[in-house]
């Protein structure tokens, strides 16, 4: 089953607050509202819900449309931002699959995120609570430039580099891995093994579901 | 391992205030006499100022004798002194800050480790520090530390304790505390927030600091070397412009 896990173009589009004349290409929604869920690192190990809503109308573009904007605004031709460039700036530990609704009212607030939420507002919410849940992909933390250019650097001076945007169109089976319990994006774990010449203990696929 | 707290204000370079940084530096007397391994800390000191702000930056380097060492050593900092807003009329309040993720007045009358959003009072500490199964090796607490000088290079970023990443035997942290400001309202109202600041910026063997403290009043033994510097800009209402007051941190403060 194909998640339709979040696209954080347009989330993050929200954090940068660029706002764009430049016409959007065609996108997975529109005239909808999209819910993004992230879980952010806060101090220590203490982690914070948190819940983004976006709608086309505001911010339709892709990020090669946003990274021709930012490079025209900063006058640097390689200028550029992708969505894990911005996971790893804004310190996400997971992400959780984005939700689609026709008002922002609409949205769900499921017993499992009343429960995290409550975890979160408590100080208490840690990254145990995520384990075996295919809900939640969580975020390799690039720690220095090799790990950026790989991981979360999708274009280089024009030229696709890494990863790539992986969030677009949603995140399938054969592109996750579980390790230790926890879900994470083959390819970024792909790049840990090229950098560090070795292969992390992983499974493929999601974590088994919790029960 | 030798305690004693050698402090040294030896000007290296003296700059014009935005050509270069004013640089002091402490060698570690051991070096001379036997083996060492933390060579010395240097303190690069950048004024940083506008018609409407004045603040002093600082990048911090700790050179070892060998790459190897690189990982065993850190910084705490400490902080004394005081931010508050004040008009021509006199003090109005302290400002309030994180320190050891609570927020709490700014105002510290004696030394207090300088942690702002967690609980490590390593500066710039990974809390992720630990053998990391994901990348096969052990990231160290200081990772996060820089592999050149912020002060001079644009070009910088995380060691992440991989020796490949190293320009030279050393690494940085850099500070740039609150600035003091100006403002003035449409009414000519003049406010300024005044950062009266001393750091004591000190190298440790992170593994005699611990990774949590409940308390900032809290100065650990074991310090290697230290070098001291400050931020510390008073605002003169009359003559509309910024004082730099040294290492004299402000009544208020004390």
């Amino acid at each position: 089953m194909k998640n339709r896990i979040l696209n954080v173009t347009f989330c993050l589009l929200a954090f940068v607050g660029i706002a764009s004349t430049a016409f959007a290409a065609e996108l997975p929604w529109s005239n909808e509202w999209a819910r993004t869920i992230s879980i952010k690192k806060v101090a220590g190990t203490k982690l914070k819900l948190q819940y983004g809503f976006t709608k086309k109308a505001f911010l339709g573009n892709t990020f090669a449309e946003m990274n021709a904007l930012i490079a025209k605004l900063t006058g640097d031709p390689k200028a550029f931002i992708t969505p894990e460039y911005l996971n790893f700036y804004m310190g996400y530990e997971a992400i959780g699959f984005t939700d689609y609704a026709k008002d922002q009212g609409d949205f769900v607030i499921d017993e499992e995120l009343q429960a995290i939420q409550a975890k979160s507002d408590a100080g208490t919410l840690v990254k145990e609570d995520f384990k075996n849940n295919r809900r939640w992909i969580h975020i390799v933390n690039a720690i220095d430039k090799e790990e950026i250019n790989c991981i979360a650097i999708s274009v280089i001076a024009g030229v696709t580099a890494g990863c790539g945007d992986v969030w677009q169109g949603g995140i399938t089976d054969d592109e996750v891995v579980c390790h230790k319990d926890y879900n994470y994006l083959k390819c970024h774990v792909g790049c840990l093994n090229k950098i560090y010449n070795r292969q992390a203990e992983v499974t493929e696929g999601f974590c088994p579901e919790r029960k | 391992m030798k305690t004693s707290m050698i402090i040294a204000f030896g000007l290296v370079l003296a700059q014009s205030a935005f050509a270069a940084p004013i640089v002091t530096s402490w060698t570690n007397p051991e070096c001379a006499t036997g083996s060492c391994e933390v060579k010395g800390l240097k303190l690069f000191i950048d004024k940083v100022a506008a018609k409407t702000f004045s603040a002093n930056s600082v990048s911090a380097e700790i050179e070892t004798t060998e790459a190897k060492h690189l990982t065993k050593y850190g910084i705490v900092q400490y902080i004394k002194g005081c931010h508050y807003s004040k008009t021509p009329q006199g003090f109005v309040r302290y400002s309030i800050r994180n320190s050891l993720a609570k927020s709490v007045p700014f105002i510290h009358k004696d030394w207090e480790v300088d942690s702002g959003d967690d609980v490590d009072p390593l500066y710039w500490s990974n809390d992720a520090a630990g053998f990391d199964d994901l990348r096969g090796y052990f990231v160290p607490r200081n990772s996060g530390y820089a592999y050149a000088n912020p002060a001079l290079t644009d070009n910088w970023g995380s060691w992440a304790g991989k020796m490949k990443n190293l320009k030279a035997n050393k690494i940085y942290i850099t500070d740039m505390p609150t600035p003091s400001t100006w403002s003035i309202s449409a009414d000519l109202t003049q406010t300024a927030v005044i950062s009266s600041l001393k750091f004591r910026t000190c190298v440790y063997e992170i593994s005699k600091i611990p990774t949590a403290i409940s308390d900032a009043k809290v100065v650990f033994d074991g310090a290697i070397g230290c070098l001291e510097w400050s931020s510390n800009y008073e605002y003169d209402f009359a003559k509309r412009k910024f004082v730099d007051m040294g290492k004299e941190i402000s009544e208020v403060c004390r």
